[in-house]
């Protein structure tokens, strides 16, 4: 009763077809995401971004919504950088931020877990990454990767997540939200290199049969997220052209699920960055 | 839709409850005909042909031979009966577009049951509805376990009774109370346990097995086995419990098989309504034992052959055949004449090679059975990118499951509760299970059955 009462209110965002589930689904799936029937009438956590860096270090914008497409920057086309192979040492000063295929990189090519700094989790989103007290501080506490960057100086940062909201808003939603994390970062770490990791696509069989997680909509998504480089400290790394098979598609070889890589294959993607740093 | 899924637990189960119990007794069994034919449409709109011919054609047989006894028509009608899984099972393995409708071997073994046991003079009369029930009744259509006749026979509540309204009305209820705790333990087995120790081992199955630790393979050899056990024995409460709540007996099908104490013993604890159809329908009609050791070996490796090819039509269900049928033959053979020995070693056979064996029984691929096995027998190194430490971070986030697991394997963890099933803290506690199991089920979309396709 409580959920059909709220269901344009608090519910709305987990309201489904009652010919699809019981009504009863609807309170626990709310339950599950901090959402009671006497959470006050709203829904979902609005999305804020962290003010405070923006507020502090406003490089490039001034604007509160962010448009896709702005940012890039009307420089002369040789003041960009070029791409160039470095070796492992590189990384001793890098975070790597991402969700369950970037903890697999931490987990599986140790080059890299044992130089980098990891902000990997899985399931995480750019809207977690923007909103959510979701990085464990040495004190066992969670806290949000503004507050984990305060204090702390990388040189680079890379970034891969998407594949989990791809259900989530459009591209231009995400590629805004890509964007404010994106500021943040920079405004955070001024010396930093941002590199956008290109969201991984998935293989053929997943591609052919998932309405949703298939690369057209993965396309979709870096086409917005590659517009926010700008060739002199944002980078756009398109790592898929390291792990695609000839189609186009994540290697079915290299992967069991379609969507991750299996612990031997994330060596390609290593390589990749190895042939794709800025100096 | 499985029993596991909320639209029946909350809608079509309370429904066809309150429907069965509103019919007047002698109706009753058509009720629950109509019902089931409701449920398996609902999985099944199309190939529900498939059943209901196969139940019109034997009830046919059956009226014929219960004058005749002809010896042939018998065979003939096994014979098609194991066509017609035969046929399903090719056009999969041949890849025809045609698929399996489901739970067709559990089918298809009632129907060879119930014309073995009418011929063998064990079930009187042929009412088409009581065959019709036993074959297609929608606690066991789907996944079993494998009753016998008589099961559908001992219903009370499709008997008018003496009792006045009041108690048969209190005979309901408690009965639906009964029921309804299998289906509870059932289903906190199911979601709770087996669907978390399956991501695991799902986990496993995305790092890539060249690329596990020995002790994650073994982790996960034990996990596998955890999640068979518990989505197995997790769904046939569920189906005995609703069972009980239409007025049938429990029927078991799992007996603390981790606590065998031999692999087979163990075999007469999992899955035990299927054993015994074997043994009922194929090891005694060959001869069983009764005819030297060659014979019983022999029987044995039939038996065997026909459990792994049921299983699926590939190299590696022969092989997980194989070597319990080669496991067994040697307890049987050697391990019995030396029983303190028999007594440790088939303990271990158990604990350490039914794992193994599950996680033959699991890789269809011959290439990944090898890697894995060789993962788990480190005896050349095969692996690449291995991350030392994998197993520790999977105990980390798994192990409230395992222990869970663990904890519910014991048996004196059911001894206790058949003791005190009717206390008031275990029905508290069934409470508790059953809100945490909706919960999860709320927030998952949930595993499919691993034995459905079966």
């Amino acid at each position: 009763m409580t959920a059909f009462y709220s269901k344009d209110g608090m519910y709305s965002p987990y309201w489904g077809s009652i010919l699809d589930r019981p009504i009863l689904s609807t309170v626990l799936t709310a339950a599950a995401n901090g959402v009671y029937p006497w959470s006050p009438d709203s829904p979902v956590k609005k999305p804020q971004a962290d003010a405070q860096v923006e507020k502090e270090n406003n490089i490039n914008n001034n604007t509160s919504k962010p448009e896709s497409g702005h940012n890039k920057p009307d420089t002369p086309k040789d003041d960009r950088k070029k791409f160039t192979t470095v070796d492992d040492s590189y990384f001793e000063d890098a975070l790597f931020i991402g969700d369950s295929r970037m903890v697999g990189l931490s987990e599986y090519c140790e080059a890299l877990d044992t130089r980098a700094t990891f902000y990997a989790k899985k399931s995480l989103t750019i809207y977690d990454i923007r909103d959510k007290e979701w990085i464990q501080s040495e004190d066992g506490r969670k806290i949000t990767l503004w507050e984990a960057l305060e204090g702390q100086q990388f040189t680079k940062i890379y970034i891969m997540v998407g594949i989990n909201e791809i259900g989530i808003g459009d591209p231009e939603s995400f590629g805004a939200a890509y964007k404010e994390v994106v500021d943040g970062i920079m405004a955070s770490q001024p010396n930093a290199i941002v590199y956008i990791n290109s969201i991984m696509h998935v293989n053929k069989e997943k591609n052919d049969n998932d309405e949703l997680y298939n690369n057209t909509n993965i396309e979709a998504r870096n086409e917005a997220i590659k517009k926010l480089a700008d060739e002199k400290k944002i980078f756009y790394i398109n790592i898929n052209e390291a792990v695609d098979d000839e189609e186009g598609n994540l290697n079915s070889e290299w992967t069991s699920d379609g969507v991750h890589l299996k612990g031997a294959y994330y060596e390609p993607w290593h390589q990749y960055l190895l042939g794709h740093a800025i100096v | 839709m499985t029993f596991s899924d909320l639209n029946f637990i909350f809608r079509l189960l309370p429904i066809f409850l309150i429907i069965y119990y509103l019919t007047p007794a002698k109706f009753r069994p058509w009720t629950l005909l109509a019902e089931s034919l409701v449920f398996y449409y609902i999985n099944e709109p199309i190939l529900i042909v498939v059943l209901v011919a196969g139940t019109f054609v034997t009830w046919c047989f059956a009226k014929i031979n219960i004058y005749r006894r002809w010896k042939w028509l018998l065979a003939l009608g096994i014979i098609l009966d194991v066509s017609l899984l035969g046929f399903f099972k090719a056009c999969g393995v041949l890849k025809l577009g045609i698929i399996i409708p489901i739970g067709l071997s559990y089918f298809v073994f009632k129907l060879i049951s119930y014309q073995v046991d009418s011929f063998r003079g064990m079930i009187s009369g042929t009412s088409f509805i009581d065959l019709a029930n036993y074959l297609l009744m929608f606690p066991q259509i789907i996944s079993g376990p494998i009753a016998r006749f008589n099961y559908i026979i001992e219903n009370d509540f499709w008997r008018k009774g003496q009792d006045k309204f009041g108690a048969r009305f209190y005979k309901v209820i408690s009965r639906i109370e009964d029921g309804l705790k299998y289906f509870v333990i059932g289903l906190f087995f199911k979601v709770i346990i087996a669907d978390h120790l399956a991501i695991l081992w799902n986990d496993i199955k995305t790092i890539g097995y060249e690329s596990i630790s020995t002790p994650l393979a073994w982790l996960g050899a034990y996990t596998y086995s955890l999640d068979l056990y518990f989505d197995f024995w997790g769904y046939s409460l569920m189906a005995a419990g609703v069972g009980i709540m239409l007025g049938f007996p429990f029927i078991r099908n799992f007996d603390q098989p981790y606590f065998a104490s031999s692999i087979s013993d163990f075999y007469r604890r999992w899955h035990s309504t299927l054993g015994t159809w074997f043994r009922d329908y194929v090891y005694f009609p060959l001869g069983g034992n009764r005819k030297g050791w060659l014979r019983t070996a022999f029987n044995l490796i039939v038996v065997w052959i026909f459990t792994g090819i049921w299983h699926g039509i590939t190299l590696n269900f022969l092989i997980w055949a194989g070597v319990i049928c080669l496991i067994i033959m040697i307890e049987k053979f050697v391990l019995s004449h030396v029983k303190w020995l028999y007594m440790i070693i088939g303990r271990i056979n158990v604990l350490v090679i039914i794992p193994v064996t599950w996680v033959i029984f699991a890789i269809h691929s011959f290439k990944d059975l090898r890697i894995y096995l060789l993962r788990l027998f480190p005896i050349w190194d095969i692996s690449i990118a291995v991350n030392g430490s994998d197993y520790i971070k999977c105990l980390k986030s798994y192990w409230p499951f395992l222990a869970l697991g663990l904890f519910f394997s014991m048996p004196f963890v059911t001894n206790i509760y058949k003791k005190h099933k009717d206390n008031f803290l275990i029905v508290l506690g069934l409470f508790g299970l059953f809100w945490v199991a909706i919960f999860s089920l709320a927030n998952s979309s949930g595993n499919p059955f691993m034995y459905l396709r079966f």
